[in-house]
């Protein structure tokens, strides 16, 4: 290891996908009447793969100042709803990546704090991304040493760190 | 025992000021005591003399008193028990005018000699520096002559010294001297009492009573650190020095300062450190700690390339050159995140000088070009469009410079302008590169003089291809290539005109699309919202106007002809379809209107004799229609649209022509002339009279009332109206409300001529407010026996008239007012009474505003709400039954959410557990308005301490029920109780809501499952906050 802080020092970055990937509801006959209520318009709807998506783009990578999303840790496509289950896939930026675990966890925290306890989550990463990648996934997906990670004090402070960007939900004007 | 001495004290002043008293002989009086053995007497002697001296009037004070004076005290200053009161005599002294050079000399030299700085307390240590303040800022020349001597004394008497107040003196001192006196020996002296200091980490103790903030010491360091070059050598090093090992605000601090020095200490020096120095920006700028760090190392950097290349020359050999470079090899993957750093980089390389900028571009373009056309560098295209973007964007925003050193922007470019529109515009075809592309290609446009004619209509070509409204691809793309025409029309409004505008008004239909075709609807919906975006210049709007209402007209003759083909079929589907396209159509004219009114155009007023008869002869020609079934225009929504456009245009004519105007619209509306208004396009009628306020006119007639309440609403108060009589016009209206509207439309339409009319000549309608007001309320609000409905509806009225009343601080309001109080305990109505409290007070919003030429007066919302609130209150505590408890409870919680939080603020210990109990009133709207308050008051937790956290417990179980979706819910409200619950923990100390952490999340849970979206996101964002709050 050359530069032990380090494990990947200049990534690549993505050009972040569009705000949303959610066609316009219905167009309205009357849209353009500005004086409608939008909100109590809205339809029902179901928790989909652009809401989970929308809520995983905006976390921010433990190593550098940038989202998961522009660095392509994770894409809309690898997000995807069945029934109750939600499967995520993500991609470490390097094979060796040290962090691997650490995004995962971030990943699944916030999860775990913003879906409905009725879903059972799936995590994984992309195959061949990363040496060791069945015990990153391994680890994630078990849900006894998933609470243990979270009781640690330091680790969560930096999963904090992590989500505190999260709620930006891809948009990137403040 | 001091108001003795300060008794005394005042009477030997003013004997000195009438002339009883001469200095000399209080001395000569004095004369035991300043010679006194006990030194305490001593010391009290010469402290009197100071302090007569201090306050005694100038003018008694000859030159030979100086003189004695000054020698006086430079004997005293030798005895150490005298020295004190002597400096305080001597301060007063260096003020004086009557002072010589020569005295001044003396002074300086007794206290180097005399005074020992480290043995003072500061209050005279701050004396010593206030008398050489005075001193060198009157004498200076005088103890410039004095050479070494002075010198080596002030280093003496400022070394050491650390308290603020002195510092601010020394260091504006400092300057001074550095600046004016030869201080080539003693360079090395005063950089050790300047810089010293740096950086300062000085913090204002509270109640700090000299109010230094370190703001200010910072800049008086500042100005004595950059007063000369001479402390270049030595400087330079210690800031290197501490750029490597600081961080944080003192890094910041040391990036500043190096920027303002570099300029003064010049080229020479710069250029032996300059490596230095950028080996350490060069980490801030490539690996930023925070933003703020790194903009100030750009800042730094551009520092030390303007003084480095001050001198305009095209000899960039050394930092320049290398910078550049250096971004350059970054650049060599331009998709990588340290790419972006070297963009920000070259951005401000090029705002440092012309031949550097020259010298960038000649190195990034062709680079960045090179890469876009190599065919394996294809998947990085959009990251290398989005550098060449960033260094447009630079070039762009750089000032045009001074005179030395002049920019000339479209030159930079000038060179590369064919590779780069090449580039941009197989950018714009192509997936992902479009939007870095159309930003590049806005940069470009935004370059004065840099594009010619035929440029620019590529760039419009190339953008015109993403504005295909049939597809909804590019939707998110759309406003992007809108702004790049937008920015074209304002250079060259031809070219959008001919080649853009043609295109989207081809694609607009000529009549509705069919009512449940989505695809189609939205297309046109797309072309409109592109219109509404573009057509802002005059000759645009021009066209857009001309364009979109002969579309209207074929849009009624459609439908007619459907009407007339087969008169026996149901065609209300084609008519909603049409009807909702021409409100499409009204309602972007109406937006674009705005926009222009908003920027100041003048072609607004034209249209006055253009869109506004038009529009008029639509409406009415559909109103007259036997057949109004077959009219597009008959549909309220439609009209309503139409009052829209205008009001607008009423509103910026003049005086006289609005008279001119308003003679033909009160001729149509009550004796049925409309040739006037419509401009000759309709004959007086020969068939059906139009004549809207007659009883029993057809529904859509009387909907037309909006056009008419629409003109009036925006005629200025001093618009001469052909009225016969005022109150009689507001007495008709009234009665028209009361009996003849029907729908929304019409009531609002007759409520707002009322106000409107009333509120601007309230002085002609003393009848209506005496008499006829009164009977409203007599008459139809406070009998029993008329029916509910119609006591609302009159009580809807009263809302108005009390509204246009009381902005102008008429005094009819209060009796308003008052009467509605009574209403609060009647159960039939006392409901809606509580909205219309809210109502009265959210006057701004609607017409009765300056923007309409309404009498306004200042402070009236302030004056309504302190004489309402505490008749609320009042009327809670006194009142038994709970209805009517709610009753005002409901009132408040209307009052509150429609007057500014700052109105209330001092109130709030007593509202508050009204309010909450608030959180528990059957009315959706009203729980949510409670809400939205405590928001408002959560989020200024810091104004009114503890307000909240006293209740906290109650409220958050009180929002947690609120959140939870069913029937009694709405999506405002639970959206509201979510955003108050967290902004709960951004405002609350953690001891205070911890407890009920547990609690939070686990109810949020549930929450997480929303049927609406918007509620899910919100209650995440909570949670979140949640989760997040720590001790």
């Amino acid at each position: 290891m050359e530069q032990p802080q380090s494990f990947n020092a200049n990534p690549r970055l993505f050009t972040p996908a569009s705000d949303s990937y959610r066609k316009k509801q219905k167009s309205r006959l009357w849209a353009l009447d500005d004086h409608s209520d939008e909100s109590d318009d809205e339809e029902d709807t179901v928790i989909d793969e652009q809401e989970i998506f929308d809520l995983l783009r905006s976390i921010t990578d433990p190593e550098h100042p940038r989202t998961l999303e522009e660095l392509n840790v994770i894409s809309r496509k690898q997000v995807r709803v069945r029934g109750n289950i939600v499967d995520v896939e993500f991609t470490p930026t390097n094979p060796g990546c040290g962090m691997a675990h650490v995004i995962g966890l971030a990943i699944v925290v916030r999860l775990i704090r913003s879906l409905p306890p009725r879903f059972k989550l799936n995590i994984s990463l992309t195959q061949g991304s990363h040496q060791s990648a069945a015990q990153v996934m391994k680890q994630l997906n078990d849900k006894e040493r998933v609470s243990a990670a979270m009781e640690v004090d330091a680790l969560m402070e930096s999963i904090n760190t992590c989500l505190a960007t999260a709620g930006r939900r891809g948009s990137y004007s403040e | 025992m001091a108001t003795h001495r300060e008794n005394e004290l005042a009477d030997i002043i003013s004997g000195i000021a009438s002339g009883e008293v001469t200095l000399l002989n209080l001395i000569k009086s004095l004369g035991e005591y300043l010679t006194a053995t006990e030194e305490d007497i001593r010391a009290k002697g010469v402290g009197l003399l100071s302090d007569v001296l201090s306050r005694c009037p100038r003018e008694k004070v000859t030159r030979q008193h100086v003189n004695v004076l000054v020698a006086f005290y430079i004997a005293k200053l030798e005895d150490t028990d005298t020295v004190i009161p002597s400096l305080r005599g001597l301060l007063p002294l260096a003020s004086f005018p009557q002072l010589g050079a020569a005295d001044a000399v003396t002074i300086v030299k007794a206290i180097f000699a005399h005074v020992t700085m480290k043995a003072h307390v500061v209050s005279t240590r701050h004396i010593v520096f206030k008398i050489f303040d005075l001193l060198l800022s009157r004498y200076c020349q005088a103890l410039k002559e004095m050479g070494d001597e002075f010198l080596s004394g002030y280093v003496k008497v400022a070394e050491g010294e650390k308290d603020p107040r002195n510092l601010l003196l020394s260091f504006a001192m400092i300057r001074v001297i550095a600046i004016e006196f030869d201080i080539g020996t003693h360079v090395d002296n005063l950089y050790d009492i300047t810089f010293c200091y740096f950086p300062i980490t000085f913090k204002p103790p509270p109640n700090d009573p000299y109010g230094i903030s370190t703001e200010q010491l910072q800049q008086a360091l500042l100005s004595a650190m950059t007063s000369t070059p001479l402390f270049g050598p030595v400087a330079l090093p210690l800031f290197i020095e501490k750029l490597s090992s600081s961080a944080g605000h003192i890094k910041r601090d040391t990036l500043r300062t190096l920027e303002a020095c570099l300029p003064v200490y010049g080229p020479a020096i710069a250029l032996r450190h300059a490596s230095q120095l950028w080996e350490v920006f060069k980490i801030e700028v490539f690996i930023p700690a925070d933003q703020e760090t790194e903009a100030c190392a750009l800042k730094a950097t551009q520092s030390l390339l303007r003084t480095l290349y001050a001198e305009a020359t095209d000899d960039l050999d050394g930092p320049a050159t290398e910078i550049c470079h250096e971004c350059l090899k970054v650049l060599r993957e331009p998709e990588k995140n340290q790419a972006q750093h070297a963009i920000k980089v070259l951005g401000a390389c090029i705002a440092t000088t012309p031949a550097i900028a020259r010298f960038a571009l000649s190195q990034a373009i062709p680079h960045l070009i090179d890469l876009f056309q190599k065919p394996d560098e294809i998947s990085y295209r959009a990251p290398i469009l989005a550098c060449i973007t960033g260094i447009l964007m630079a070039v762009r925003d750089v000032s045009s410079g001074d005179d030395a050193q002049k920019y000339a922007k479209e030159a930079l470019l000038n060179p590369y302008k064919e590779q780069l529109m090449g580039a941009l515009s197989a950018g714009v075809k192509s997936g992902s590169c479009r939007r870095p592309a159309l930003e590049g290609m806005l940069q470009l446009v935004q370059i004065p003089s840099l594009l010619t004619s035929e440029e620019l209509s590529r760039v419009v070509n190339d953008v015109n291809e993403l504005l295909d409204p049939s597809s909804d691809d590019i939707d998110d793309l759309r406003p992007n290539a809108l702004g790049v025409l937008l920015a074209v029309s304002k250079v060259m409004p031809k070219l959008v005109e001919e080649m853009t505008l043609p295109l989207l008004f081809a694609a607009l239909p000529d009549h509705a699309p069919p009512i449940d075709s989505d695809a189609e609807i939205a297309q046109y919906q797309r072309i409109l919202s592109s219109l509404s975006t573009l057509c802002v210049q005059p000759a645009l709007f021009d066209t857009l106007v001309i364009r979109l209402s002969t579309k209207l007209d074929l849009i009624c003759s459609h439908v007619r002809r459907v009407h007339a083909e087969t008169p026996s079929g149901n065609h209300g589907a084609v008519r909603e379809a049409n009807a909702a396209y021409a409100h499409s159509i009204l309602t972007v004219l109406d937006q674009v209107l705005k926009k222009k009114i908003e920027l100041g155009h003048v072609d607004v007023q034209k249209h006055v004799e253009r869109l506004v008869p038009q529009l008029y002869a639509l409406f009415i020609q559909a109103a007259l229609s036997a057949q109004s079934n077959a009219e597009v225009a008959a549909e309220p929504r439609t009209v309503s649209a139409a009052a829209g456009i205008i009001s607008s245009i009423i509103r910026t004519l003049s005086r006289e022509g609005q008279e001119k105007f308003a003679s033909t619209l009160f001729a149509a509306y009550y004796s049925g002339n409309v040739a006037g208004i419509t401009d000759g396009r309709l004959k007086p009628s020969d068939g059906i009279p139009f004549s809207p306020f007659a009883g029993g006119s057809p529904s859509s007639q009387k909907n037309l009332i909006a056009l008419f309440s629409a003109a009036v609403i925006g005629l200025r108060k001093e618009t001469k109206l052909q009225l016969a009589d005022a109150s009689d016009t507001l007495t008709a209206l009234l009665q028209w409300y009361l009996n003849d509207a029907e729908n929304d439309l019409q009531a609002e339409a007759a409520l707002h001529t009322i106000a409107t009319l009333l509120n601007k000549h309230v002085e002609e309608a003393d009848t209506f407010v005496s008499t006829h007001r009164v009977a409203l309320w007599n008459d139809v609000v406070l009998p029993k026996h008329v029916s509910g409905d119609r006591r609302r509806k009159a009580i809807r009225a009263w809302v108005w008239v009390t509204k246009a009343l009381l902005v102008r601080h008429h005094p009819g309001a209060q009796h308003c007012v008052d009467s509605l109080f009574t209403l609060l305990e009647d159960e039939d109505v006392n409901w809606d009474v509580a909205k219309a409290v809210g109502g009265i007070s959210s006057i701004g919003e609607d017409i009765l505003n300056k923007k309409n030429y309404a009498v306004v007066r200042i402070l009236y919302a302030q004056r309504f709400l302190s004489s309402t609130l505490p008749r609320i209150l009042e009327g809670y505590r006194l009142s038994k039954e709970p209805r009517q408890q709610i009753a005002y409870l409901a009132a408040l919680t209307s009052l509150i959410k429609s007057v500014p939080k700052s109105m209330y603020s001092q109130d709030l210990p007593t509202l508050m557990p009204l309010l909450l109990r608030g959180l528990d009133l059957p009315d959706v709207e009203m729980r949510a308005n409670v809400v939205e308050t405590l928001i408002s008051i959560s989020t200024d937790e810091t104004k009114e301490p503890g307000l909240i956290s006293e209740h906290a417990s109650t409220i958050v179980t009180a929002l947690l029920k609120n959140c939870l979706p069913n029937d009694m819910s709405s999506t405002r409200l639970r959206v509201a109780a979510l955003r108050c619950l967290g902004a709960l923990p951004h405002n609350i100390r953690y001891d205070i809501l911890h407890s009920l952490k547990p609690v939070v999340i686990r109810q949020l849970a549930r929450v997480l499952d929303d049927p609406k979206r918007a509620v899910r996101k919100e209650a995440v964002d909570t949670r979140s906050s949640w989760y997040m709050f720590h001790g």
